[in-house]
């Protein structure tokens, strides 16, 4: 396994954010329509990009219990991992921390920030949201 | 172009392949040299006059990036045009077409349309851009993880047709127990009570929803139907039509997951060709995981979305049914020999076509409908789409 490659320069206000949890994610400058991941360009005009904060709320719209992982993850396995669609619109790719049995495609999520140790920026991780009115932290 | 093709000028004149196997130990260029050695062997064309190149890339090559003039140079081969393909498994079926693309500009009149790897003995492939800075750390475990995802939408919205996949798994098995090509590990009767026991890896796909990798090689010689006819030729395939889309949905305006690029290059192949699904004869379609298949029968016109089960249990897809498919095995049931794979569904259309599939050749072979798969996309389904149409030589 090599290491993985070192972030682009394109991303780097993401992996930025991510060392300071904060989910960035670039808009368009015209219209303030937000994609991911990072380009070079927006998605939607030739206005350019300006990066958001995101709100890290999201809900599931594609969802498997996976049994095999990416090398540095082979110790989670299985893990739930989904595809979470932002507030902002744009789908994520990530693992849930919850019980897959628990979990269903609709469900609301929110970005968690309590994995890697403190040390490298740590990839965005969702659990169940909240319920309304009771704001965890 | 789509005017060569409409009027039957580019001709395939010949196919070989090597059996496909499970870690051979071998490479991609020893793989390849067989290929091509049956290749000239059974169309008694000689390799100087080979004078266009068309290859897949190879995973277990990694990111070598002299590919096509590596092969071209272990292989013997001089040519005036030459080119690596990198569409996935949309490459083999490309080649064809960027083969006949050269051969009417005037580069080339006698095209190898080659596909080698050997990814289950050595994978060197390192991929860059999203699938290592995105997908790697959120835990994407390959196009695996992709499928299911696309699966648990599909499950959601239509249920997932179970009878349905488990009825296309044990179609094509049947097909492999008669192909001496597919993987020995492979040649195994199954039943869809085997199907639907089989260990779950990725809710909601079981094992034997997807593909097994393996090493192999498949050759595929392109030339003009006019040099086909006084080469003296008798038996020729057309492309009659084809129809690619890479990155479909750009703007991903379309919120459907499920939504690929063959909601746009079925109606196109076929409006080009001025066929119908319904005249099609046989499929040999692109399925790296079964699901594949259904979203494909839903897309490229045979039946409404969320009605790929039902057609599939009303129709007899098997080599002596009503719509044939995959019927050496597919990839599902044969192998698939890395970015090579899209050749095992290619060849076995020819050879199909051509009346040579012994003990498990169809009745109808007069026209076909091949498709290709490649490249996975971040949080989307796959990069590129693509459909041909083929007739035989009247």
């Amino acid at each position: 396994m090599t290491d993985p490659l070192p972030p682009t320069d394109v991303a780097a206000p993401f992996w930025q954010g991510l060392a300071e949890r904060r989910l960035m994610l670039q808009c368009d400058a015209a219209s303030g329509r937000a994609q991911f991941y990072p380009r070079p360009q927006s998605l939607y005009s030739e206005a350019g990009v300006v990066w958001r904060e995101a709100s890290g709320r999201g809900s599931i719209v594609a969802l498997t219990r996976s049994h095999v992982a990416p090398p540095r993850l082979a110790s989670q396995v299985p893990y739930a991992l989904a595809l979470v669609r932002l507030e902002e619109g744009p789908r994520l790719l990530a693992r849930v921390r919850a019980p897959f049995e628990s979990l269903r495609l609709g469900q609301a999520v929110q970005i968690t920030w309590d994995e890697g140790g403190g040390v490298a920026p740590a990839f965005p991780v969702f659990r169940p949201a909240d319920e309304a009115g009771s704001p965890r932290s | 172009m789509s005017g060569f093709l409409q009027r039957r000028g580019a001709a395939i004149v010949g196919y070989a392949e090597t059996a496909l196997v499970r870690r051979s130990g071998r490479t991609a260029l020893s793989l390849a040299g067989e290929a091509v050695d049956a290749l000239l062997q059974r169309t008694g064309v000689e390799r100087s006059r080979i004078d266009g190149f068309a290859t897949t890339l190879a995973m277990s090559e990694g990111g070598n990036p002299f590919w096509s003039n590596l092969l071209a140079e272990g292989l013997g081969l001089s040519v005036s045009w030459c080119q690596s393909t990198d569409i996935g498994g949309a490459s083999s079926g490309g080649n064809i077409i960027r083969a006949a693309m050269a051969i009417e500009a005037g580069l080339c009149e006698m095209v190898l349309c080659l596909a080698a790897d050997a990814v289950s003995t050595q994978d060197r492939s390192v991929q860059s851009g999203h699938r290592t800075e995105y997908g790697d750390p959120a835990g994407y475990a390959g196009p695996l993880s992709a499928f299911a995802l696309l699966s648990s939408v599909y499950d959601q919205r239509h249920g997932l047709p179970h009878d349905a996949l488990a009825k296309l798994a044990v179609t094509q098995r049947n097909g492999a127990l008669l192909n001496d090509n597919a993987c020995a590990e492979l040649r195994r009767p199954l039943t869809v009570q085997d199907y639907l026991d089989s260990r779950v890896i990725s809710d909601p796909l079981r094992l034997l929803d997807c593909v097994m990798r393996c090493d192999g090689a498949s050759a595929v010689l392109v030339t003009s139907t006019r040099l086909a006819r006084e080469m003296g030729f008798e038996k020729l395939v057309h492309p009659v039509s084809y129809a690619e889309r890479v990155n479909f949905d750009p703007r991903e305006d379309c919120a459907d997951l499920l939504q690929s690029g063959f909601s746009e290059v079925g109606p196109r192949a076929f409006q080009a060709a001025g066929m119908r699904p319904a005249d099609v004869q046989m499929l040999h379609w692109y399925d790296d995981f079964l699901i594949a298949l259904i979203l494909q029968l839903e897309q490229t016109g045979f039946c409404a979305p969320g009605e790929g089960g039902a057609f599939v249990m009303a129709h007899d897809m098997g080599i002596h049914g009503e719509l044939p498919l995959n019927t050496g095995g597919g990839q599902i049931s044969a192998g698939q020999p890395g970015l090579a794979g899209g050749g095992v569904n290619l060849v076995e259309c020819i050879r199909q076509m051509f009346g040579e599939a012994g003990p498990r050749q169809v009745r109808r072979h007069a026209n076909a409908m091949l498709s290709g798969i490649g490249v996975i996309q971040y949080a989307r389904n796959w990069g590129t789409s693509s459909v041909m149409l083929l007739e035989r030589s009247q």
